[in-house]
C-alpha cells in the first residue's frame, strides 16, 4: 500500500510495464470499460447498501436524546457476509481519504516527508474508524416498532429506502409499485395508501429494491471469494503438476480428468444439498457453504491452464538460471514462473465470477441455496417464477443476473483480447 | 483404430472408479440415513414391524457397514466391550442396571416398565452426555420387551451398535463369562447371543441362578468348538478393512451391473429401471438440441466469416453475445413467463411433456405426437440456445482463421467456385475444433438440464437427481452419477473418434 510508482526500481519493473500495456489495451476497448464501470458501480452499491436501504434512521431524536440507531444495528444480526461488507463500508472512505491525502501531500512537497504524512493521516484514520466503531456499539437499542413509528412521524433521518432486506411491511404484502391500498386507520376512517416501496414487495412484505441491493452483496461475495478459493487451489495444483512433472503430473492430471467428467453444476448441487443438512454446518450461513463448495470443485479449469503455462516455461533459460543459482523450488515457482503464467488464469477467473454468480442463483432458484430471509437474486427469481403475477420481482432480479453476468463476460473478453499479443495495436 | 477404442473403453472403468469414489464420499457426508428418514413417515405400522423392517433394510443397503474403511479387525475391542458391560452394570447410572437385573430375574415387568419411563422422562434424550446415552442405549438391549413400546429409538441404536461391533467382541465377552460379578455374567450371555445373532428372547427372560449357570456352561462349550472362527489372521483383517465396507460392496454390485434398489419409501424400485425411465426423456431433449446446436451454429459460423464486418454480421454477433450472456435458466424463465403464463401470451403449454391426462386420453396417435412435439418446443429452445451461442462463436472464429489461410487463396486461384472453396476447403478444417467441443457440451447440458427440467416440470434425469437429493435417496443419486459419468465418457470417446474422421492427419494406430 505504501509503495508508490516513484519507489526504487525493483526487478519486477518489467512486470509493471507489462500490466501497463495490458491496461492500455483494455482502456481502448470501450465495451470492456463500460462493463468495468458497471461492475465498480455494483461494488459501490453493494458496499454501501445499508446507506441506501436500511430500516433504522441515521439520526433519531428519541426520548433519551439523540441516538444513532443505524450504526447501532449494523452488526446486530448473526454473523454473515454482511459484516464483512459493513466493515468495508466503514473503512473504505476514511481509508481512501488517507491514501489520497497522503499521496497528494507527499508528492513534491518537501515540508511533508513521507514518514510524517503516514503518521498524521494514520492518526486521523484511526480516529474516524474508532468513532464509527464506537457508534456501532454504544447507545440504547431502540425497539424496531418505535423506529418504524419515527419514520411515520418524520422524526429521524432515514436512508432513501427506509427498509432493510428483512424488514416486513404488513401493510403491503406482495404489492407492485404504485399500488394503492385501502385500509382503515385508528379512527375508523378509510384511507388510501400508495405503496411506498419503489419496486414493490414480496410475499413477506419485504422491499424488493432493498433486496436487490443486498442481493448484490451475496452475488459479489460468492463470485469473488468462491473464485479466489478455486484460483488459489488451481494455481497451486496446476503449478505443482506442470513444474514437477512425472508421477505428480500423472496423478493430478487423472484427478482433473475425473473431476471434468462430471457436470460441475451437478456436483455442486449434490454437495450443497448434502452439506446444508449436515449437523455441524447447521449454524453456518448457507452462503459460506455455497462459496466453499464452488471453491473446492471448480479448480480444474485453472489447474489445467496453469499446468500448460508451467510446462511451457519450465525449460526456459530464466528458469534454468534460477535453478543454477540454487533457488528453492517454491521461490522459482512463485517468483519466477508464476508472474509469467498467471495471465490466462486471470481471464478464466473473470469468466469464473460470472459462472459462480450463475451457480449461486441456480442453486437458490432450485431451493438448495440461500434461504428466504437472506436476499439473493436467484431466490428472488424463484419467487417470481412461482408467482408469475409478480412481475416486479421477476424482471428486476433476472435483469440484475443478466447484466452482471454480461458485464463479467464482456470484461473477461476484453481482458483476453488485451492479453493477446496478436491483437495488440 | 479398434485397439485404440478398446484401450479407451478399458480406461472408462478406471475413471469410473474415481468418479464413484468421490461421489460416494460426498454423498455419505450427509447425516442420518435414508432408512431413518423413511422410518418417520412409516405410520400405521407397529414399532416392532418397523424395527424389523429397518434392520433388514440396513442390511440390504449395507448401511450397517462403515463407508470406506472397516477398521474393526484392527481395533482392540476388549476395552470397548468392557466399557459397554461396565456401563450397564453401572457405576454411572445405578438405577438402570437395577432395572436390567430385575428384568433378568423375571421380576414384575410392569414395575420395571414404569421405572424405565421415569428414567426416560428424567433424562432428556437430547441432553444426555455420552456415557449416560451409552448406558441408556445398551440398557435398551435388555429392555427389549418394553423398548418397542417405550424407547424404540434407543432400542434400535443399541441393537445396531452391538451388531456393528459384531463378532469382533465375542472373545472379550467370553472372558467375561468367568466374572465374579453375577450381573456381569448375565449381560455377557445376552450380549454373546446378540453378537452371534442367536438371540432368543425366551432363553433370556427371567434368568435365575440355575438357568444362568446353564447358560454360561452352554456358551463355554460353544466357545470350545467355535473359537477358531473368531480368531482372524492379518490377511482376513485386511480383507475386512477394505472389503466389508459400503463402498466395496457397492462396487461389487456395480460390477454385476446392479445399481441397487431405490431407498425411497414405498417405492423400492430398481434404480436402473428408474434411471432408464427418466433417461429416455432427457435423451430425447439432449439429442434433438445437440443436433439443432450443430446444424444452426455451423451455418452461422460460415455466414459470419463470409460476411465479416458487415452490418448484418455485427447485429448477428451482438445477438449471439446477448444469448451467450443470458443464462439458460433465466432465459427459460423469461420464455415461460412470456409465452406460457398469460403475461402477455399463453399459447404455449406450461408443464410437462404431454397435455393433462384428461385431454391426452382422447387423442389419437397423430394428435399425441403433435402434442408431444408442441410441449418439446420451449424446453428445446432453451436447451439449444445456450450451446448455440457459445458454439457459433467458436465456429465463427474457426472459420475466420481458416479463411485467411494460404490454401484458401490457392483454391480460389485454381478457379474453384466460392461455394466449393468455403464449404469444401474451409469448413472441413474449421469443423475440427467444433468436434472436440462436443465433449465439453455434454456435461454442461446434463448439468444445465437440472434447472431447465425443474422449470418446465419435465421428469428427466435432472428431475430425478433433484428429487433424490431432497429425499436422501443415496442409491438413486449414485446411480444417476454413475450413468452420467458413463455417458460423458462415451461422449468424449465419440468426439475423439469423430476428430479422426474429420481430420485425416489424425490416426489412432
Amino acid at each position: 500500500m505504501s509503495s508508490t510508482p516513484t519507489s526504487t526500481p525493483q526487478p519486477d519493473t518489467r512486470d509493471l510495464e507489462y500490466w501497463q500495456i495490458v491496461w492500455g489495451q483494455l482502456r481502448r476497448n470501450r465495451q470492456a470499460m463500460v462493463a468495468l464501470v458497471f461492475i465498480l458501480v455494483l461494488f459501490v452499491l453493494a458496499i454501501f447498501a445499508p446507506v441506501l436501504a436500511h430500516d433504522a434512521p441515521f439520526v433519531y431524536d428519541g426520548e433519551n436524546g439523540t441516538e444513532f440507531p443505524w450504526f447501532r444495528q449494523l452488526f446486530l444480526f448473526e454473523f454473515q457476509h454482511d459484516h464483512f461488507f459493513n466493515c468495508l463500508m466503514l473503512l473504505l472512505l476514511p481509508g481512501l481519504a488517507v491514501l489520497w491525502g497522503g499521496w497528494r501531500l507527499s508528492a513534491g512537497n518537501a515540508d511533508w516527508p513521507r514518514g510524517r504524512v503516514v503518521v498524521w493521516w494514520g492518526v486521523g484514520f484511526l480516529g474516524v474508524v474508532t468513532t464509527l466503531a464506537l457508534l456501532t456499539r454504544i447507545g440504547p437499542l431502540t425497539p424496531q416498532s418505535e423506529l418504524e413509528r419515527s419514520f411515520v412521524l418524520e422524526k429521524g433521518v432515514f436512508p432513501p429506502i427506509p427498509y432493510s432486506f428483512r424488514t416486513r411491511d404488513a401493510d403491503f404484502v406482495s404489492e407492485g409499485p404504485g399500488v394503492e391500498v385501502t385500509t382503515i386507520d385508528q379512527e375508523g376512517n378509510e384511507i388510501i395508501l400508495v405503496n411506498p416501496h419503489w419496486l414493490g414487495t414480496d410475499a413477506g412484505g419485504r422491499d424488493v429494491a432493498a433486496r436487490l441491493l443486498y442481493g448484490a452483496r451475496v452475488a459479489l461475495t460468492i463470485g469473488f471469494i468462491g473464485v479466489a478459493i478455486y484460483v488459489a487451489i488451481g494455481v497451486l495444483i496446476g503449478a505443482c503438476a506442470g513444474y514437477f512433472g512425472g508421477w505428480v503430473d500423472i496423478l493430478i492430471s487423472r484427478l482433473v480428468e475425473i473431476m471434468i467428467t462430471f457436470p460441475s453444476f451437478f456436483l455442486i448441487l449434490v454437495l450443497v444439498g448434502v452439506l446444508r443438512e449436515h449437523e455441524d454446518l447447521r449454524n453456518v450461513p448457507k452462503i459460506f457453504v455455497i462459496m466453499f463448495v464452488i471453491g473446492f470443485t471448480s479448480w480444474t479449469g485453472v489447474a489445467r491452464l496453469i499446468r500448460g503455462e508451467f510446462l511451457k516455461f519450465r525449460g526456459r533459460e530464466f528458469v534454468l538460471a534460477a535453478r543454477a543459482l540454487g533457488l528453492s523450488n517454491a521461490r522459482i515457482i512463485l517468483r519466477h514462473i508464476l508472474p509469467n503464467a498467471i495471465a490466462p488464469a486471470l481471464v478464466s477467473a473473470t469468466f469464473g465470477v460470472a459462472g459462480a454468480i450463475l451457480t449461486e442463483s441456480g442453486l437458490s432458484f432450485l431451493g438448495v441455496g440461500i434461504d428466504a430471509p437472506a436476499a439473493s437474486w436467484g431466490q428472488m427469481v424463484k419467487v417470481g417464477y412461482e408467482n408469475y403475477e409478480w412481475w416486479w420481482i421477476l424482471w428486476p432480479s433476472t435483469a440484475m443476473i443478466f447484466l452482471t453476468v454480461t458485464a463479467y463476460n464482456i470484461l473477461g473478453e476484453g481482458l483476453r483480447d488485451a492479453l493477446d499479443p496478436h491483437l495488440r495495436e | 483404430m479398434w485397439t485404440y477404442i478398446l484401450k479407451r473403453l478399458l480406461l472408462i472403468p478406471i475413471t469410473l472408479f474415481g468418479v464413484t469414489l468421490i461421489n460416494f464420499v460426498v454423498i455419505h457426508m450427509a447425516p442420518g440415513s435414508p432408512i431413518d428418514k423413511g422410518m418417520g413417515s412409516g405410520q400405521g405400522f407397529s414399532p416392532g414391524d418397523i424395527q424389523q423392517d429397518t434392520d433388514e433394510l440396513r442390511k440390504q443397503f449395507h448401511l450397517d457397514k462403515p463407508v470406506l474403511f472397516n477398521p474393526n479387525g484392527f481395533l482392540d475391542h476388549r476395552e470397548k466391550t468392557l466399557r459397554l458391560v461396565r456401563i450397564i452394570l453401572s457405576h454411572d447410572e445405578p438405577r438402570l442396571s437395577e432395572v436390567i437385573v430385575s428384568l433378568r430375574k423375571g421380576e414384575s415387568q410392569v414395575e420395571a416398565l414404569s421405572q424405565v419411563e421415569a428414567l426416560g422422562e428424567e433424562w432428556e434424550i437430547a441432553n444426555l452426555d455420552d456415557t449416560a446415552r451409552g448406558a441408556l442405549e445398551e440398557g435398551g438391549v435388555a429392555l427389549e420387551t418394553f423398548a418397542r413400546s417405550t424407547t424404540k429409538l434407543i432400542y434400535a441404536t443399541a441393537i445396531r451398535r452391538l451388531r456393528d461391533l459384531g463378532s469382533w467382541s465375542v472373545p472379550t465377552l467370553v472372558q467375561r463369562l468367568d466374572s465374579d460379578d453375577r450381573n456381569e455374567r448375565i449381560v455377557a450371555t445376552s450380549f454373546l447371543a446378540l453378537a452371534t445373532k442367536r438371540y432368543d428372547q425366551k432363553a433370556h427372560e427371567g434368568v435365575n441362578e440355575e438357568r444362568l449357570t446353564e447358560l454360561v456352561a452352554g456358551w463355554k462349550s460353544w466357545w470350545q468348538s467355535h473359537q477358531y472362527e473368531y480368531q482372524y489372521g492379518w490377511f482376513r483383517k485386511l480383507g475386512v478393512f477394505f472389503g466389508e465396507t459400503q463402498y466395496a460392496l457397492y462396487l461389487w454390485d456395480l460390477m454385476h451391473l446392479d445399481l441397487g434398489l431405490s431407498t425411497e419409501t414405498g417405492q423400492r424400485e430398481p434404480v436402473f429401471d428408474r434411471i432408464l425411465r427418466h433417461l429416455q426423456v432427457s435423451l430425447v431433449l439432449m439429442v434433438i438440441s445437440t443436433i439443432l446446436v450443430y446444424t444452426i451454429a455451423i451455418p452461422i459460423g460460415i455466414f459470419s466469416a463470409v460476411q465479416h464486418r458487415t452490418l448484418t454480421e455485427q447485429a448477428l454477433s451482438l445477438f449471439l453475445f446477448v444469448l451467450y450472456s443470458l443464462p439458460s435458466f433465466v432465459g427459460a424463465i423469461i420464455l415461460r413467463h412470456l409465452f406460457a403464463t398469460g403475461h402477455p401470451w399463453d399459447f404455449m403449454p406450461v408443464d410437462g411433456l404431454t397435455s393433462p391426462d384428461a385431454e391426452w386420453m382422447w387423442m389419437n396417435a397423430l394428435e399425441r405426437v403433435g402434442d408431444y412435439l408442441w410441449h418439446l418446443v420451449l424446453p428445446i429452445v432453451c436447451l439449444t440456445y445456450g450451446g448455440l451461442a457459445s458454439l457459433s462463436r467458436y465456429a465463427r472464429t474457426g472459420m475466420l482463421e481458416v479463411i485467411r489461410q494460404d490454401y484458401m487463396r490457392t483454391a480460389r486461384a485454381k478457379g474453384l467456385s466460392e461455394r466449393v472453396v468455403i464449404l469444401k476447403h474451409g469448413l472441413r478444417n474449421a469443423l475440427i475444433p467444433l468436434i472436440t467441443l462436443f465433449a465439453n457440451l455434454l456435461p454442461i447440458m446434463v448439468g444445465g438440464s437440472v434447472i431447465l427440467e425443474h422449470i418446465f416440470s419435465i421428469q428427466g434425469m435432472g428431475y430425478l437427481s433433484l428429487q433424490s437429493i431432497f429425499k436422501n435417496d443415496y442409491t438413486t443419486l449414485m446411480g444417476v452419477m454413475v450413468i452420467t459419468a458413463i455417458l460423458v465418457q462415451l461422449g468424449i470417446l465419440l468426439s475423439d473418434l469423430l476428430y479422426a474422421v474429420a481430420d485425416p492427419r489424425i490416426t489412432y494406430d
